[in-house]
């Protein structure tokens, strides 16, 4: 080699590498909870997270019937709405204070409108100049358009990218109208959609009809009542495979929580609703009975609680390993196990918990006699295995219950190793156990069970859970060794697979630890909760239909009035008249 | 002198996937992340039609994928291949490379980042990457270089039949790899095979004098051996050490007492955020510059040790024209001076994974599944006392267990066939290991390796399943109807598109289509070409003949060809498709084409275009562009088997298709085939195929299956009787109809070599198609061409004993042992046509005769096949000839061999039959021996 000689490469080599990622956010970092998400979409398709006041249904539904009437030239849907939602939330900001039964929550762009409003009330006219209160190109119609879609108010147009308000969607507007009909704000509408200001009495009188907590009491209440709850729906629980509309499951679950309300004696949270679908079919459950004709959705409901535990006691696992690793600097999986090994003591985690477990060290314990002391210490009489878990399923009232255990780790802190991964391996058992009792003997085409095996291999499917669980018994594995699977494939590998795809769709490095060499460096904490029931928005729009109150001496109890008993007898005789 | 500005950083998946023309993708790496493989690499790969993809990485590694990561993973052994090299004596593993490989292109990438998700796109890290291409090949002998490297490894720690397989496929496909150039000047290659790297650097900079050296590395070896050796070596004035705070592996001491003895300087790299992991040494001279980057590190495992005690690694040496050449790579990089206190740089001590026992009693050393048998390769070393039986573990779920038959000492093989296994294994990828079984059949760890299984079933489907470039072309030819002038172009497109795709060495010469070859260079030889390519065909058929698997290469390679996809789409399409044509008015009147219709066919839904006179011109220059390869001899010899066989049968009909469209009438569509039909056979006048360069490699019975297969002898058949026909009718002079005649007797004689043609002839699902495509009436077609057949046996007989002779001759004044066993070897195939020829024409009296050569010819070249078959037929006409020792010895034989192969009953017949006429004949050897089977047989039966 020498310099005399000529050149045949002209690339400036070797060159430094450049980064493949570029964003560093996301969620979900297991990949695991949209499993839980198509469940309650399949359950309530017509309310979502995002759609929490029933009032907007009546509206958008007229906003879309006005629109295709008469709009200013040139206006596209989007800058129609804008307007008009803008007066419609100043109008509710201006009455709510004026009344004390008038609540703003849900209401779309209160926080810049509200902020306008309050720089504006003392004057007569009010400036409508505040079009950019949301980002949404069509304004908070854009969160409700998809759950209109699913409630049948309105559809795309088959020849066009445009809407169609259907049967449903007009009989709402014109309930709407009715209710709007003899104001100045109605009667002058058109003018104030190109209008700079708006007088503040305008908005007042419009406000008075037009709030969202005045569904109750308004010309729009039984449509929007007959909407939600669906009652023209000919199926429910219909296969979710099949192309059948979902609308019937509106009725089943929003009468599933009105018969809570009916039973309930304390206050109904999010907490107590999932509590009641997961023990509601157990025979010792005594908060939650549901009527028979419910119980098929209390089943299907109680599919999806098992699994947010499941995927609660996973992300817990990997909040602590991750905890862990930020401790311990590089290390690698065998390190963990070790760790785990030498450190967990279960039977002093369980005895902290009311129960007494002979201990023993996890690499010696063997699942199968942990699984069956667990079985005895919940007074399950003796029996074959698949009798026994038949059993533990109908008990609620057992020593190492799922909510409790969930509890638990809730209040622990993540690098507390009894809690993120003593009561999450116990809790991660007790499942186990109460799916084993309530899996299907025979493999049904349709049942709650399949949304044990939705998801399947890649999003962890709780049928993959209990058959892999079942298949480390019969190798005779010991509690670590269950763990380390755990650990490895439900933890690790997930998270893995779900940075990959998080980075193939947008670039995103999402990895929470490095690994080369066999080695696991820590990059980033995570933590473990529950993803939503939308049984808050549900909560709320059963309250603006008028179907429960909280009576002042009731303590937070929820009481259903006439119109919710009435309610709820209509959805049995449906449901009893339903295929 | 201020530095060049550094250029833009390499984004190594975009340089993975910039061409397309890449058919063969192998990766060295010290570790891998196989989950950001499959996502990032293998998927990039694949989508560019690159489907034949092996990793070679460390063994303790490769377990960590098993251990540690093994449910992220889907596609190994599926879709690609990962092979363990296990180093003895703490060695690491540790290349970081890619080669990416086509026939007309090659992308060399050589630099510091493992097959990670790191390593490829977070840590900083250096990459070279170079490329080769038939145009500017200047750096040859890198690529050279690099796949012998690959080769060595292969062929010392890789024990894959499947990586074998891929890497002969590589070669096949990219013949240019092999050639041995001269090094360019400003690069070399090296690796550690050779030596250690700092004897090879003291080599290659012996004239020079270093001035200063600038070390960047993420790990030293504890006691900085490498870094002083490098200095006592080069003894450069200055040396600078470059190191990354808080992320470095080193030994603070080591560092200190060597800056004491040393004009060693450290600096911090100033780059917080991204792991520094490139390993970089340049040296200045005082006119030039030098840089060394790839997988060493500083360390005495990396730099300094013999092969068999250092790691092995891999590095490119580049020389800068100027002294300055490489400040721009770590330019603004580095703290502006020199650090002081070495406790500013937060050393790491180093954080090694626990070994692998190496020396475990057993090791896999192969696991793949073949036609849904997995066979299991392992070697036991030493097993303890108390074990007296293996069983394999598959990790399934649940996992599954078989007993292995051999536990001796030594390397052994089992095979299972896979039942429940199988289903999963279409599924996940599945891994092997071996243990001992104790009672109650445990599993008792003895501390084997594990392997991922190779499904080469589906790797092997998988690489049929390659995209087709245009379904609409392929639709064209299988209806025979092309209705417009896109579609023209598109079959145009196609055409010379995929043919100059898949064929290696052909080129492209202004997008038309060439029979231009470039042959790769041959050794000297004379003047007198026609002799020599002989010769050299001849003994590369020798090789052929001794390593089968390159006749499995060729298939393979041809399997996952475009080519290969678009002609299956084109035959399955096929049936039913004709029945739906139309056609044009204006031909109603023309007897011929009339004549050549079906009759009663449906009203048709697409009506035939004629192209406009362009196309048309480009048409019919691509056909005879083609006829011209036929006759050109290096092509010829270059071209696959499988290319030759099925362009055929394509030319073919796109020769029909022409004349239904009336590009080109009948006299043109007969001249053309007889054209065609010369060059594949040969010309009536020419010598024996076994004799003429350009055809004895594809007109042997070797390639039954595939002319079987592509209908060569159908469609050859079918389209000259159709010339014929054609020819006898017209007015041209007798001695050109006597040609035509004698060129179907040549083809109907090529046929008998390779098939035999009365099988040919009763194919009557092929002989449907084949009407079908020339919209004849099935029956009446296949009565014309067996009537035609009969009428040439004799002379194709007469034309068989010609070339026997030339045969003979040529054997006979062959110089090369090679040739001459060769030509002796494939004049079975001669023998056997004679042999059904004549068995045709009902010449009983030396059947006999030639049946009883043919087999001791087939039994003498081990063709068990071809001996099978005439043993039936040899025993029928020795019983007819009254030769009854003869037939019961062959019977006795044929008993024996089936007995063997354990097909008892069988075998119970032919030796109850044997010993009948032994006993009529009293032959009481011959009694004895059929009495000695029998009773070995009548043991197993009960």
């Amino acid at each position: 080699m020498s310099k005399q000689k000529s050149f045949v490469t002209t690339t400036l080599e070797p060159r430094w590498t450049a980064q493949i990622y570029q964003a560093v956010t996301g969620e979900d970092f297991l990949g695991l909870r949209a499993v839980q998400e198509s469940i309650t979409s399949y359950l309530l398709p017509g309310i979502t997270t995002i759609t929490p006041r029933a009032r907007y249904y009546p509206f958008y539904s007229w906003l879309l019937v006005e629109y295709g009437k008469k709009h200013p030239e040139g206006w596209p849907l989007g800058r129609f709405i804008h307007r008009r939602e803008q007066i419609f939330a100043l109008a509710n900001l201006a009455w709510q204070e004026t009344a004390s039964d008038a609540v703003s929550i849900g209401l779309t762009g209160s926080d810049d409108l509200g902020e306008h409003w309050k720089q504006h009330r003392e004057v007569v006219d009010i400036p409508l100049s505040v079009d950019n209160y949301v980002t949404a190109r069509q304004g908070g119609y854009e969160a409700y358009a998809g759950v209109m879609q699913g409630l049948a108010i309105t559809r795309y147009a088959e020849n066009d990218d445009g809407l169609d308000v259907l049967p449903k969607g007009q009989a709402l507007a014109l309930a709407f109208t009715k209710s709007i009909q003899d104001t100045r704000y109605y009667r002058n509408r058109v003018k104030y959609d190109t209008a700079r200001v708006i007088p503040k009495d305008v908005l007042l009188e419009y406000g008075e009809r037009c709030h969202l907590s005045y569904l109750a009491r308004s010309s729009d209440h039984q449509p929007t009542l007959e909407t939600l709850f669906a009652f023209d729906a000919p199926h429910v629980l219909p296969h979710f495979e099949h192309t059948v509309p979902t609308l019937g499951n509106m009725r089943g679950t929003l009468g599933m929580i009105l018969d809570m309300f009916d039973q309930t004696d304390v206050p109904l949270t999010d907490l107590r609703f999932r509590e009641c679908i997961t023990y509601g079919l157990c025979n010792d459950f005594a908060s939650y009975q549901p009527a028979p004709l419910l119980r098929p959705f209390v089943a299907h409901w109680r599919m999806f609680q098992l699994r947010e535990y499941y995927v609660y006691a996973l992300y817990a696992l990997w909040s602590y390993f991750l905890s862990w690793l930020r401790g311990q600097g590089q290390q690698t999986l065998d390190d963990f196990c070790v760790h785990l090994n030498h450190e967990l003591d279960l039977a002093a985690i369980a005895t902290e918990l009311g129960i007494s477990l002979k201990g023993r060290s996890l690499d010696t314990w063997s699942l199968d006699s942990w699984l069956t002391a667990l079985l005895d210490v919940a007074h399950i009489p003796d029996g074959n295995f698949s009798r026994r878990c038949a059993d533990f399923a109908l008990q609620s009232q057992i020593p190492l219950q799922e909510h409790g255990l969930y509890l638990h780790i809730g209040a622990a802190r993540r690098s507390d190793l009894a809690a993120y991964v003593g009561i999450t391996w116990i809790l991660l058992s007790v499942l186990y156990l109460r799916l084993e009792g309530i899996k299907p003997q025979s493999e049904e085409a349709w049942s709650p069970w399949y949304w044990a095996r939705f998801g399947g291999m890649r999003r962890r499917s709780l049928a993959h859970f209990t058959r892999d669980m079942t298949y480390q018994i019969e190798n005779n594995a010991s509690l670590l060794d269950a763990l380390r699977w755990l650990i490895r494939d439900y933890v690790i590998a997930q998270h893995t697979i779900t940075a990959l795809e998080k980075w193939r769709q947008r670039n995103a490095k999402t990895f929470h630890f490095n690994y080369e060499n066999g080695i696991f460096e820590w990059i980033a904490d995570d933590k473990t909760g529950f993803s939503a029931t939308r049984f808050r928005q549900a909560y709320d729009m059963l309250f603006d239909l008028g179907l429960y109150e909280i009576p002042s001496e009731s303590g937070g109890v929820p009481r259903l009035t006439t119109s919710g008993q009435q309610t709820l007898r209509c959805v049995l005789e449906s449901l009893n008249d339903s295929d | 002198m201020t530095p060049i500005d550094a250029p833009e950083p390499i984004n190594l998946l975009e340089a993975l996937s910039e061409y397309q023309d890449f058919h063969t993708a192998i990766f060295l790496t010290y570790c891998a992340d196989l989950a950001f493989f499959e996502a990032a690499v293998l998927h990039r790969l694949w989508q560019n039609g690159c489907r034949n993809i092996a990793v070679f990485m460390d063994a303790q590694r490769y377990a960590d994928t098993l251990n540690d990561m093994r449910d992220s993973i889907k596609w190994v052994g599926r879709r690609y291949v990962v092979c363990p090299v296990r180093l003895e004596n703490q060695r690491a593993f540790h290349p970081k490379l890619a080669l990416l490989i086509g026939p007309e292109r090659g992308r060399l990438m050589i630099g510091s980042g493992n097959l990670t998700f790191t390593g490829w796109g977070h840590n900083h890290e250096v990459y070279s990457c170079l490329d080769w291409t038939s145009v500017e090949p200047d750096l040859q002998s890198l690529f050279a270089q690099a796949w012998a490297f690959i080769q060595q490894i292969d062929k010392r720690w890789g024990h894959s039949p499947q990586i074998k397989t891929m890497l002969q496929k590589a070669i096949r496909i990219a013949p240019w790899l092999n050639h041995q150039t001269s090094s360019p000047d400003d690069i070399q290659l090296l690796h550690t095979l050779e030596g250690p790297i700092v004897q090879q650097l003291s080599q290659l900079l012996a004239k020079e004098v270093v001035h200063k050296l600038v070390v960047v590395t993420p790990f030293l070896d504890n006691d900085a051996a490498a870094i002083e050796t490098l200095y006592r070596q080069f003894s450069p004035q200055q040396l600078h050490l470059i190191l990354q705070p808080g992320k470095a592996v080193g030994n603070p001491e080591a560092l200190l007492k060597l800056r004491e003895q040393i004009p060693l300087q450290i600096y911090s790299y100033t780059e917080p955020e991204r792991y520094l992991h490139a390993k970089i040494v340049t040296f200045e001279t005082e006119t030039a510059s030098y840089i060394l980057s790839g997988s060493p590190n500083c360390t005495r495992a990396a730099l300094l040790l013999p092969p068999e005690h250092g790691n092995i690694e891999v590095a490119l040496l580049r020389l800068g024209e100027t002294s300055r050449q490489f400040d721009y790579v770590l330019k603004d990089r580095i703290t502006l001076s020199p650090l002081q206190d070495l406790n500013a740089l937060t050393l790491q001590a180093g954080r090694l994974t626990s070994d692998q026992a190496i020396s475990s009693a057993i090791q896999v050393l192969d696991a793949t599944v073949t036609n849904e048998m997995l066979n299991v390769r392992y070697r036991v070393v030493h097993l303890p006392e108390d074990i007296t039986t293996l069983q394999t573990r598959i990790t399934s779920t649940p996992p599954i267990y078989n007993p292995l038959k051999e536990s001796a000492e030594g390397e052994q093989s089992a095979q299972f066939r896979l039942t429940q296994a199988h289903a999963v294994l279409q599924a996940r990828p599945l891994s092997v290991s071996i243990g001992g079984q104790g009672p109650n059949q445990t599993w008792i760890d003895l501390g084997c390796n594990e392997l991922w299984v190779t499904n080469a079933d589906e790797l092997h489907a998988q690489m049929m399943n390659t995209a087709v470039v245009s379904i609409g072309s392929g639709n064209c030819l299988a209806e025979g109807v092309v209705a417009s002038d896109q579609e023209w172009g598109e079959l145009y497109k196609t055409l010379a598109e995929l043919i100059e795709l898949d064929l290696a060495g052909l080129k492209t010469k202004g997008g038309t289509y060439t029979t231009t070859v470039e042959m790769p260079p041959l050794p000297p030889q004379p003047e007198e070409g026609e002799t020599v390519i002989h010769m050299i065909g001849a003994e590369e058929l020798a090789r052929e003949r001794a390593y089968t698997e390159a006749i499995d290469i060729e298939r393979a390679l041809f399997d996952e060809s475009r080519f290969n996809a678009w002609l299956e789409y084109v035959s399955g399409r096929l049936s039913g498709v004709n029945s739906e044509l139309i056609e044009p008015g204006e031909n109603d009147n023309e007897d011929a084409r009339d004549a050549s219709k079906q009759k009663g066919r449906p009203e048709p839904l697409r009506v035939r275009h004629r192209p406009n006179p362009r196309l048309e011109r480009r048409f019919v220059n691509l056909v005879r562009k083609y006829i011209g390869s036929l006759h050109n001899v290096a092509y010829m010899q270059s071209v696959s088997i499988l290319h030759i066989l099925t362009y055929f049968t394509v030319f073919q009909r796109i020769i029909w298709l022409l004349f239904e469209h009336e590009i080109i009438d009948q006299d043109e569509f007969a001249r053309l085939i007889l054209e065609m039909n010369a060059g594949f056979f040969g010309a009536w006048n020419e010598s024996a195929p076994l004799c003429t360069p350009r055809l004895y490699r594809h007109i042997r019975r070797v390639w039954q299956t595939e002319w079987q297969k592509y209908e060569v002898g159908q469609y050859a058949l079918a389209s000259m009787e159709l010339a014929l026909h054609w020819i006898e009718q017209s007015e041209v002079t007798g001695g050109a109809k006597l040609q035509a005649a004698w060129q179907m007797v040549r083809l109907l004689t090529g046929i008998a070599l390779v098939m035999n043609v009365k099988l040919l002839a009763e194919d009557t699902e092929a002989w449907a198609q084949v009407a079908k495509v020339y919209h004849q009436d099935e029956e009446e077609f296949r009565t014309q061409i067996r009537e035609r057949i009969t009428h040439s046996w004799s002379d194709a007989l007469s034309l068989l004993q010609r070339w026997n002779l030339l045969v003979n001759v040529d054997t006979l004044a062959a110089t090369d042992p090679n040739s001459a066993e060769y030509l002796r070897r494939e004049q079975l195939d001669y023998h056997l046509a004679e042999y059904h020829i004549r068995k045709q024409l009902g010449e009983t009296d030396t059947l006999l005769e030639l049946c009883s050569a043919s087999l001791s010819k087939a039994q003498q070249f081990g063709d068990l096949e071809i001996a099978i078959a005439l043993e039936e037929d040899y025993i029928d006409l020795a019983e007819a000839a009254g030769q009854f020792k003869e037939v019961a010895q062959t019977l006795y034989k044929q008993g024996e061999r089936l007995c063997r192969d354990k097909q008892f009953i069988e075998a119970y017949d032919k030796l109850q039959r044997a010993l009948a006429i032994s006993q009529s004949i009293e032959d009481s050897t011959l009694i004895a021996s059929c009495r000695r089977v029998l009773r070995r047989i009548e043991f197993f039966l009960s």
